[in-house]
């Protein structure tokens, strides 16, 4: 009870709570303008809050993360191209409804449900989270190596139908982590004899070149002079009437959603789209969805908030990242000299309580916000993308460069944007790449270290119980979906 | 066969990548000391064997779905065909068709001028050049852009939040601490 006041009283100093709204704003254009998208703004605020203080800069890019989910419905009602890939169950209902001149009660609908599950995740988060911390606090180098390891296999649900793809990503993503001067034995690998690679390959350039600067070759060679219009809208977020109708489908949704969320692997897309799926399960006429029904609306927007919250028990309690997202902000921590694991809430417990605190007043500050950030939105809407994408290239430069001062970085940052152009071409999924980099390093001591314990016995992974369970779990994560390739193919072989 | 091409140079490529340097982990030194432990080039050889394992597979799957691909990419070259007709009358620009690779060049040529002019001058080139190349239609509009957002960009960062930006050097180094 002491740590939730602390954690309180840290969120209400007036620069977090600034920082907060300024991540909600922030995090609303995220999700809202096409062609950027939260991970990206996370991705690309990660090095500015390199120069802030832990708790400033965490809580800025949580904050960004929550937001982003949330304001993807925007485009998804309105314009039928959900602004995250969380929101692309929203526009079955959601669409059909502003077709009908709803879209102000569907916008209404889509911030309440949202918010209530946001509220509940968070809740769920800042209970659970030091009941599983607690447990992993017995773990010692096996165990560390068997989390990161199932940490690792999230890569099997990262790369959908083609694993092997997936496990090249990760393995390169490992091998980068290796760059540079050996921690344990201070041996350089694969410097070459440069300077600059003795220190490593950091992060962040690989981060902003993968994923912002290869999507900025991307969108270059799209139209991008179109701009798109809004109508005038004016949004009632609680209709008691409509809330009657949609709570069944709130409550139902905002527990599939954080359940989902705190699986490691499967994200707030997934939940969303569960969470549509059940509520046309469960509903007594399912035919009026995908017409304009509200609680096709109510269901995807509270499972993926609340799964968006769900998402950071495992990074917080365990230090496992379940989505890219939660990857980097995982990196944001290290970056800070914060380890997220079983001890973090013991050597950080203000700042993890800080992070919970904020995840709840998040959803406050949204529903207070949402109004008139979407009646100005139609102006933000008009900024073409040949503007948008340049001034996006610059802060991706500004970015890298500040952490190091390195003109490395940036040769380091175009090199992966060239090579994320390609990997999108290839369908590698460049997540898989970050989960490698970011969890290398731990992997590979808590490794060395365990076999150092053992001399040398590799049985080391498998005779302790907690070890082995992850690992079994960790490896049955990998093949499951192989297992379900290989039936599908023979049921369709039956079928034929 | 776009896609065939790129998975089999993503296989190839994997598995030369992985081959190169496994080369140098096997050169890395072995651990001394009386208790046992791991070397710094025993975790590189196992992540990159697995590497060149999953390299191989993927060839493997590659060449295996070869025939099927082929069949499918080629309907879909022949709706391409059948698009291309249709658009005839806008033929693809050099500029169009290798749009991505000319912005990558832009902000390589962009980085390289910043250690000698500067932030502030290389932010103004760029945001001029990128913003039409992107497509921005009018050059006026595009210089005002460049100009008033450079400057923005500046403050920012340079001046606001006191982010160390690159000043270039000699005269434009001593012109640089006037702005940031």
């Amino acid at each position: 009870m002491q740590e939730i006041l602390n954690g309180f009283l840290t969120v209400i100093e007036p620069f977090h709570l600034i920082i907060l709204l300024l991540a909600t704003i922030l995090g609303f254009w995220g999700g809202a303008l096409p062609g950027i998208s939260g991970l990206m703004l996370v991705v690309i605020l990660l090095p500015v809050t390199y120069t802030m203080e832990a708790t400033s800069g965490i809580l800025l890019l949580v904050g960004i993360y929550g937001a982003s989910i949330f304001s993807g419905l925007i485009t998804s009602i309105l314009f039928r191209t959900p602004g995250t890939p969380e929101s692309v169950a929203t526009v079955f209902d959601g669409y059909p409804m502003t077709e009908q001149g709803k879209s102000s009660q569907a916008l209404g609908i889509g911030v309440l449900s949202s918010a209530i599950g946001g509220i509940f995740g968070a809740l769920v988060l800042l209970f659970l989270t030091p009941v599983l911390a607690n447990v992993a606090l017995s773990f010692s180098s096996p165990e560390f190596f068997a989390l990161a390891f199932l940490g690792l296999t999230v890569v099997a649900s990262l790369s959908g139908k083609e694993l092997t793809k997936g496990l090249i990503g990760v393995c390169l993503g490992l091998f980068i982590a290796t760059i540079g001067i050996d921690s344990v034995s201070g041996a350089t690998r694969f410097d070459f004899n440069i300077t600059n690679m003795r220190m490593g390959i950091d992060l962040i350039p690989v981060l902003i070149g993968l994923f912002a600067i290869s999507e900025i070759m991307k969108k270059s060679k799209e139209d991008n002079n179109l701009e798109q219009t809004i109508a005038k809208t004016k949004i009632k977020i609680f209709d008691s009437s409509i809330f009657k109708k949609i709570s069944g489908t709130l409550a139902r949704s905002s527990i599939i959603g954080t359940m989902i969320g705190i699986l490691p692997g499967v994200g707030p897309t997934t939940a969303s789209m569960i969470a549509y799926s059940e509520t046309v399960r469960w509903s007594k006429n399912p035919e009026k969805f995908g017409k304009g029904a509200p609680e096709g609306v109510a269901a995807p927007e509270s499972a993926n908030n609340s799964a968006a919250m769900g998402a950071l028990v495992p990074l917080l309690a365990l230090g496992i990242p379940g989505s890219a997202t939660t990857a980097v902000i995982l990196g944001a921590f290290i970056m800070h000299g914060v380890q997220p694991g079983p001890n973090l809430i013991s050597t950080n417990g203000n700042l993890v309580y800080a992070i919970f605190i904020a995840a709840i007043l998040l959803n406050f500050f949204m529903i207070i916000l949402a109004k008139p950030f979407i009646s100005t939105f139609s102006v933000l809407m008009k900024v073409p993308y040949s503007i948008l994408g340049p001034f996006i290239a610059i802060f991706c430069i500004i970015g890298t460069y500040a952490v190091r001062n390195s003109f490395f970085d940036l040769a380091i940052m175009l090199l992966f944007g060239a090579i994320g152009y390609y990997f999108e071409k290839v369908r590698l999924p460049m997540a898989t790449i970050i989960l490698g980099i970011v969890l290398g390093p731990i992997a590979e001591s808590e490794f060395r270290r365990a076999l150092q314990m053992s001399s040398g016995d590799f049985s080391v992974f498998l005779t302790r119980p907690i070890s082995a369970t992850l690992i079994v779990i960790a490896i049955l994560l990998l093949f499951i979906p192989l297992f379900r390739k290989i039936t599908a193919k023979r049921k369709s072989n039956k079928t034929v | 066969m776009f896609l065939l091409v790129y998975n089999l140079t993503l296989a190839i490529g994997t598995i030369l990548f992985s081959l190169f340097f496994l080369f140098f982990a096997f050169q890395l030194p072995a651990p001394s000391g009386a208790t046992y432990t791991l070397g710094p080039g025993h975790w590189p050889i196992i992540i990159l064997t697995i590497m060149l394992i999953m390299g191989i597979v993927h060839l493997l799957i590659t060449l295996k779905n070869k025939n099927s691909e082929n069949k499918e990419s080629i309907k879909q070259e022949n709706n391409f065909i059948n698009k291309e007709i249709s658009n005839t009358s806008e033929q693809e620009s050099f500029l169009t068709k290798y749009k991505q690779w000319i912005i990558l060049l832009s902000l390589v040529l962009y980085t390289y001028s910043m250690v000698y002019i500067g932030f502030f001058l290389s932010s103004i080139l760029f945001l001029f050049a990128a913003t039409l190349i992107m497509g921005l239609k009018s050059k006026v509009k595009s210089l005002v852009i460049a100009i008033i957002g450079a400057t923005t960009l500046v403050l920012l960062f340079g001046t606001l939040l006191n982010i160390p930006l690159p000043r270039g050097v000699e005269i434009f180094r001593e012109l640089s601490y006037i702005i940031y």
